[in-house]
C-alpha cells in the first residue's frame, strides 16, 4: 500500500511539474520583455490558433463519447444551433447536455453501440466499478433487456470479459444467473489472457437480423485457448493443464 | 484596485461563467476520484491530500491518461513522455494573455497560470472584458471556482466509493450521470461558434 502511494504521488509530482512548467513557458521567454508583445502575434494566437486548438479539442473530446450514435451529434448541432438563435451560453450548454443525456440513456441510443466483440473493446465488460457495456455502465438487471433489444438470439454463445483484478466474482456470478434467466443459455466468462481477439468472419451462431454481435474465438475458464493469429476464421480450443 | 461592487459583479460574470464547467468538472473529479477509492479502505485519510495533490495537475485530459497509466504501472520516464507529448498544446496558451497579465504581481501570475486549464482558457479568451484591473480579477475568480469544483469532485468521489460503498451502489450514479461530461463538449462548441464569428464580426 505505502508504495504504491509513494508511486502515485511521484506520478502526481511529475505531471504537475511538466504540465505547470509547458504553462509557464511564455510568461517565463516572454513576460520579462521590456515592451509588449506586438498586436500582430496577439491576434495570431489569440484569434486564429485558439479556434483551431478548440477544434480539436472537440474532436477529442468526441472520442469519449458514445460517438458511434447519433446522440453527440444531434446534441452538439442542437448545441449550436441554438446558440446562434439565442446567443446565451448558458442556456446552449444546459440544453445541449440534457438533450445529449436523454438521447444517451432513455431513448436507447446507448445499445445500438453492441456492434463487435473483442478483447480491446467487449461488449459486456466486468471490471471493479461495475458491467460495462460499450463504455457505458448498465445495471445487471438489465444486460440481458440489451442483449433482447439488439435481436440477440438467445442460442448465441455471450462471451463476458472479466478484468483480471476483479475483487469480487459476485457480479459476474449474477450477471451469468440474470442471463441464464432471461433465456441466455450459453452465457461463457472470458479473461484477457484466456481470450484470444479474432472476430470470426463467418460465425457459426445463426446471425442477428441487425448483423451485430460478432461472435469470437474464446475459451470457458477450465480451457486454454492457443492463438491462431492469422486465421480469424478458425478458432481452436485446447484443454488447460491447470 | 477594484472597489467592491464592481469585485462583486466580476464574480458573479465569473461564477455564471463557469457553470458548465461546474458541471464538467464535478462529474469528471468524481470520476478521477471513484478511480482513486477503488484502491480500498486505507485512502480514506488521504482523500483531503489526494483532493489537494490532483488539484495541482488540474487537467482534464491528465485526469483521463493518469489512471491508464497508473493502472499499467509505468515507469517515470514514460509517464513524462506521454504527459509532454499529450499537453504540448499548454505552450500556446500563455501567449494571447501575455499582455493582459503583465503587471499582475509573481504569485498571482502564478496561481493564474496554474489554473490555465482548457476550459478556463477558452473563457478567459472568450471574455469581452477589456480593462485589466478587471480582467485579471475575473481570471483569478474563474481560476479559483474552477479549481474549486474539481477538488469537490474529486474528494466527493473518493470518500463516496469509500464510505457509501453499501448505500447507494456506484453503478447507479453513474447511470444517472452518464452523458453529463457533454456539458464540456458544449462549452467549446459555445466558445468556438462566438469565436469563428468574431472572425466576420471583425473582417
Amino acid at each position: 500500500m505505502l508504495d504504491q502511494a509513494l508511486y502515485l504521488l511521484g506520478v502526481i509530482a511529475i505531471c504537475w511539474a511538466i504540465i505547470f512548467a509547458l504553462r509557464a513557458v511564455p510568461f517565463l521567454f516572454f513576460g520579462s520583455l521590456k515592451k509588449p508583445i506586438p498586436k500582430k502575434i496577439e491576434v495570431f494566437f489569440g484569434n486564429i490558433l485558439s479556434p483551431i486548438i478548440i477544434f480539436c479539442i472537440i474532436i477529442w473530446a468526441y472520442s469519449g463519447l458514445a460517438y458511434r450514435t447519433m446522440a453527440p451529434y444531434i446534441a452538439g448541432f442542437l448545441t449550436i444551433g441554438i446558440h446562434l438563435w439565442r446567443r446565451n451560453a448558458l442556456m446552449s450548454v444546459i440544453i445541449g447536455t440534457f438533450a445529449y443525456m436523454t438521447l444517451v440513456n432513455l431513448c436507447g441510443c446507448a445499445s445500438q453501440r453492441i456492434v463487435t466483440l473483442d478483447k480491446e473493446n467487449p461488449s459486456i465488460h466486468v471490471t471493479n466499478l461495475g458491467i460495462k457495456i460499450d463504455d457505458n455502465f448498465v445495471e445487471e438487471k438489465e444486460v440481458a433487456q440489451l442483449l433482447i433489444d439488439n435481436d440477440i438470439p438467445k442460442t448465441r454463445v455471450i462471451h463476458i470479459l472479466v478484468d483480471d483484478d476483479l475483487r469480487e466474482l459476485k457480479t459476474s456470478k449474477n450477471l451469468m444467473a440474470s442471463l441464464c434467466a432471461a433465456g441466455y443459455s450459453r452465457p461463457v466468462l472470458v479473461t484477457k489472457q484466456h481470450a484470444e481477439v479474432e472476430v470470426s468472419k463467418t460465425p457459426k451462431y445463426p446471425q442477428a437480423a441487425t448483423g451485430g454481435y460478432t461472435p469470437v474465438s474464446s475459451s470457458s475458464k477450465t480451457s486454454k485457448q492457443k492463438a491462431t493469429p492469422k486465421k480469424p476464421t478458425k478458432i481452436r480450443y485446447k484443454k488447460a493443464h491447470e | 484596485m477594484l472597489d467592491k461592487t464592481k469585485n462583486r459583479a466580476v464574480l458573479r460574470r465569473a461564477f455564471i461563467d463557469s457553470l458548465p464547467v461546474l458541471m464538467g468538472y464535478t462529474s469528471m473529479g468524481f470520476a478521477a476520484g471513484v478511480i482513486l477509492g477503488v484502491l480500498g479502505e486505507a485512502v480514506v485519510p488521504f482523500a483531503p491530500v489526494w483532493g489537494f495533490l490532483s488539484a495541482l495537475i488540474f487537467s482534464g485530459t491528465t485526469s483521463m491518461s493518469i489512471p491508464s497509466l497508473i493502472s499499467i504501472h509505468r515507469n517515470f520516464g514514460t509517464i513524462a513522455l506521454v504527459m509532454l507529448a499529450v499537453n504540448f498544446r499548454y505552450v500556446f496558451y500563455g501567449f494571447p494573455l501575455l499582455n493582459r497579465w503583465r503587471e499582475v504581481p509573481l504569485l498571482n501570475k502564478a496561481f493564474l497560470i496554474l489554473g490555465l486549464t482548457d476550459e478556463t482558457y477558452a473563457l478567459e479568451i472568450a471574455s469581452p472584458i477589456k480593462e485589466k484591473a478587471r480582467f485579471v480579477r475575473y481570471c483569478t475568480y474563474l481560476a479559483a471556482l474552477n479549481l474549486s469544483y474539481w477538488i469537490v469532485g474529486i474528494v466527493a468521489g473518493t470518500l463516496f466509493v469509500v464510505l457509501l460503498k453499501g448505500l447507494c451502489p456506484i453503478e447507479s450514479i453513474r447511470y444517472w450521470t452518464n452523458g453529463i461530461g457533454f456539458s464540456m463538449v458544449a462549452l467549446f462548441l459555445v466558445i468556438l461558434v462566438d469565436q469563428v464569428r468574431g472572425w466576420f464580426v471583425h473582417a
